[in-house]
């Protein structure tokens, strides 16, 4: 997970014995779009072996998108929905540059090895939600899992005929993957950068993500700030109304240079 | 060398057509390039992919064509939300962000990738543009006669309906109806209403209508639509989506139809949500049908004019598409492959080529581009191993297909519509049931009220199927529904929708490796089903990296490119 969600109330959600389904989407936006960041740099890397690597990294992270993605489906009277969209809409990637664009291999490395580390951290404090889920999701996760057993087993390439996954098990396999992510990252990082750039590229997007998760959390400022400034653009707005009452379109012959010329 | 670029963006499905020498040559998708399911901004990837492939510049730019007005539209909607400030607040508050971020800088964020003289930049009406792309699939000999664009959509430019009559290089506006009364936007409505995704799910919605009983139509026809042909309003009290950026229908709405529906709850096919789901979807169909229909028999009677096209969001219920081809006073009509906001782009490229008095744009093709199989490279050998060589795969393909495999079809340009029409396919034997299930439940993950679609030759077709010759084209993209006949074989009922009908797709295109496979195994295998190759939720595939990302993902083991047969490497 690249772009981590904000994780205040994290521990005590669950802590209740259950992932809010806001941050079940949250969660699968931010798998989703660290796999959708992984498959840009698979493309635009030169090298073969770092090709495979970012595929395989992708895999992982669209798996662990399903997983979160089951749980928000299994929450009950949950109205959110996943909708890949909303990735860019909140800010999780930007597909006018991927991570990948705006940074070289250097910077990359430090940023996905600093986020996995990040995200092995938040996904381990919501082990109480995934395993004192309530006997009703429980349920209903199983039923999923059984639908789910196929799929996952193209990615564990291992014989499992017959056997049904648990929730639990997912989850540990996640945590797994997001430790094994980190410290690839770490080794690479170690590799590629003088122990000097490691400490400032840390202290950078440590930083970075600290500015992030603070800004992300102060959902009541931002609604004021937004509300306050949308009221006066608003009542700027209201005299001109008539303005913007733009006439008809012509009646004349539509496919002519005039008729293209304009914004109106 | 002249090129025309045909742009849409910033709403949903992005994407950037290229005219080079007055023949359409490419179209790209931004989600193609993004993998992220209807990428809605400015297409710049798309925009850039292209710039470099054909080494675009302001020198062999003739145009850009943008495939709206931009301010016009967004007058359009903040003006109507200014009449009620506090109602529309929301939606207000998201017309005043996309004032600083949306269409309106279109032209800088062109300069942003390009350097082009402003005044090759085209700005064309936005259903003009959904017209003009119905256009260029038109026949030559049909295209030079008057023909008659009817445009459903969401919203396009304020406008919600249009109605526009062409002969060679002139157009007039015979009709439009303004928003919000939009017969696109309320069935959107009923789509999110039933828990399905705004501008995703709606051929959900149309699936489901197969399982429903019209119960909730009279009331429609009554209390929510008021239909003077070829005007129609909507009693704007049940929705919100001209108040809200969220929610598309009102409390109201929900005091009489009941608690907004899961779409959990649906995909378990059984309980009172789903029977509420299928009749709301069923009576919103039916109420749909009605409203086209009868504003093309309006119409064709105003004009005599009896060649007909259908574009814009709405003529992508095939279903609607299956109901408007039966109106007897038609002689033909002409569904593009992608009559939605994508396909604009088309459109808009084409009126940069029309307005100085050229022909319009004939598309004989449904598949542009290249093949992105890099099969020589180090990482595609990495990825996947050649089993068989193109002219040795028969064999082997015939074997896998006859002993229920399901293999995914990567060949040559990619489809411009939302259909998968065989280049980027996954298919296995429609005759084996069980492959048949795998693919759609355990493979595509999709509901299981959804139907697949079968891809056969025409005699097939003909022989089984109530084959529409006024629209006899549009089969071979998938624009409509037809039913199949009383001697439809038992063998293949699995590619029948519940009530019998089914998105039949012709292969015409002898030089296709799969009308070759469809013909070798005449009588034995007649009809393959067809999905488009990707995971759900996803893009269809664009390059080798997409190919094995979707493949492992899908548990996939078997592809076949023009380069043969391969298999994916662990």
């Amino acid at each position: 997970m690249f772009k981590s969600i904000q994780t205040s109330k994290l521990k005590s959600d669950a802590s209740a014995g259950c992932l809010p389904s806001r941050q079940s989407l949250d969660f699968a936006l931010a798998e989703f779009s660290s796999a959708i960041e992984m498959l840009q740099a698979a493309k635009l890397v030169e090298s073969r072996a770092l090709a495979r690597g970012f595929v395989n990294h992708a895999l992982d992270e669209y798996r662990h998108t399903e997983f979160f993605r089951r749980l928000l489906k299994s929450s009950v009277n949950n109205e959110l929905r996943f909708d890949p969209r909303l990735s860019i809409a909140l800010g999780f990637v930007n597909p006018e540059k991927f991570l990948f664009e705006a940074n070289d291999l250097t910077q990359f490395t430090a940023f996905v090895a600093i986020n996995e580390a990040s995200a092995l951290r938040m996904f381990s404090r919501i082990r109480p939600a995934i395993t004192g889920a309530t006997d009703e999701l429980k349920n209903e996760i199983e039923g999923i899992i059984d639908d789910e057993t196929d799929h996952l087993r193209s990615f564990t390439k291992k014989p499992t005929e017959n056997i049904r996954y648990s929730d639990s098990f997912v989850y540990e396999m996640l945590l797994l993957d997001e430790e094994r992510h980190a410290s690839l990252s770490d080794g690479f990082l170690e590799k590629i950068a003088s122990p000097r750039k490691r400490r400032w590229l840390r202290f950078r997007y440590k930083i970075g993500n600290k500015v992030r998760h603070f800004w992300g959390s102060q959902r009541r400022v931002q609604h004021f700030v937004d509300r306050s400034i949308s009221i006066l653009v608003i009542s700027l707005l209201l005299p001109f109304r008539g303005v913007l009452n733009f006439p008809a379109a012509r009646k004349d012959n539509l496919l002519c240079r005039e008729n293209g010329k304009f914004l109106l | 060398m002249k090129y025309i670029l045909g742009v849409s963006g910033y709403f949903h499905d992005s994407s950037v057509c290229l005219l080079k020498n007055s023949q359409l040559i490419e179209f790209v998708k931004e989600e193609s390039l993004t993998r992220i399911k209807g990428s809605r901004g400015f297409p710049f990837r798309a925009l850039t992919f292209l710039i470099a492939k054909y080494g675009l510049d302001n020198d062999n730019i003739d145009h850009i064509a943008f495939y709206e007005k931009p301010l016009r539209g967004w007058a359009a909607t903040t003006y109507n939300s200014l009449a009620k400030p506090k109602r529309s607040f929301d939606l207000l508050r998201s017309q005043i962000k996309q004032f600083w971020s949306g269409p309106i800088h279109f032209a800088s964020e062109v300069r942003k990738v390009i350097r082009i003289d402003e005044n090759k930049l085209v700005f064309v009406p936005h259903h003009l543009s959904h017209a003009l792309s119905a256009l260029a699939f038109v026949s030559p000999q049909r295209q030079s006669k008057e023909l008659l664009h009817f445009v459903f959509d969401g919203v396009g430019d304020g406008n919600t309906t249009s109605i526009f009559r062409t002969q060679k290089n002139d157009a007039q506006i015979l009709f439009q109806q303004d928003f919000p009364h939009s017969l696109g936007l309320f069935y959107s409505a009923v789509t999110d209403y039933c828990g399905f995704l705004v501008n995703e799910g709606e051929y959900k919605l149309m699936a489901l209508a197969a399982y429903g009983k019209p119960v909730y139509f009279d009331f429609f026809r009554e209390h929510i639509f008021n239909i003077e042909v070829p005007k129609f309003e909507l009693d704007m009290s049940w929705f919100d989506y001209d108040v809200s950026p969220e929610r598309s229908y009102s409390d109201k709405w929900v005091n009489k139809f009941g608690p907004p529906i899961l779409e959990g709850e649906i995909n378990k096919m059984t309980g009172e949500s789903f029977e509420r789901a299928a009749n709301l979807a069923l009576s919103s169909q039916l109420i749909l049908e009605e409203v086209i229909n009868s504003t093309i028999e309006w119409g064709v009677k105003e004009t005599g004019v009896q060649n007909i096209t259908i574009s814009g969001g709405v003529a992508q219920n095939s279903l609607a598409m299956c109901s408007a081809s039966k109106i007897s006073s038609i002689a033909s009509i002409t569904i593009p492959p992608s009559p939605g906001d994508s396909g604009a782009a088309i459109g808009a490229a084409n009126f940069a080529k029309m307005m100085s008095g050229s022909k319009s744009l004939h598309c004989k093709e449904i598949f542009f581009g290249h093949s992105q199989l890099e099969f020589e490279s180090a990482l595609f050998q990495d990825m996947f191993c050649l089993e068989q060589s193109f002219s040795h795969m028969d064999e082997m393909l015939d074997d896998l297909i006859g002993s229920g495999e399901i293999i995914c079809c990567y060949f040559g340009g990619n489809e411009i519509g939302p259909r998968a029409l065989c280049n980027r396919s996954i298919i296995c034997a429609a005759n084996n049931k069980k492959s048949v299930r795998a693919l759609n439940l355990k493979i595509k993950k999709r509901e299981e009220f959804r139907p697949l679609a079968p891809v056969m030759l025409r005699p097939v077709a003909q022989a089984w199927f109530e084959i529409n010759q006024k629209v006899s084209d549009c089969y071979r993209w998938m624009a409509l529904t037809t039913t199949a006949k009383e001697k439809f074989p038992s063998e293949y009922t699995a590619v029948l929708h519940v009530d019998r009908t089914a998105r039949v797709q012709i292969l015409d295109d002898e030089m296709h490796p799969l009308h070759d496979f469809l013909r070798r195994n005449s009588g034995k295998i007649d009809m393959l089903v067809n999905t488009s190759f990707n995971v759900a939720g996803d893009p269809i595939v664009f390059d080798a990296i997409d190919c094995y990302v979707n493949m492992s993902r899908l548990g996939a083991t078997y592809m076949i490119t023009d380069n043969g047969l391969y298999s994916l490497k662990a």
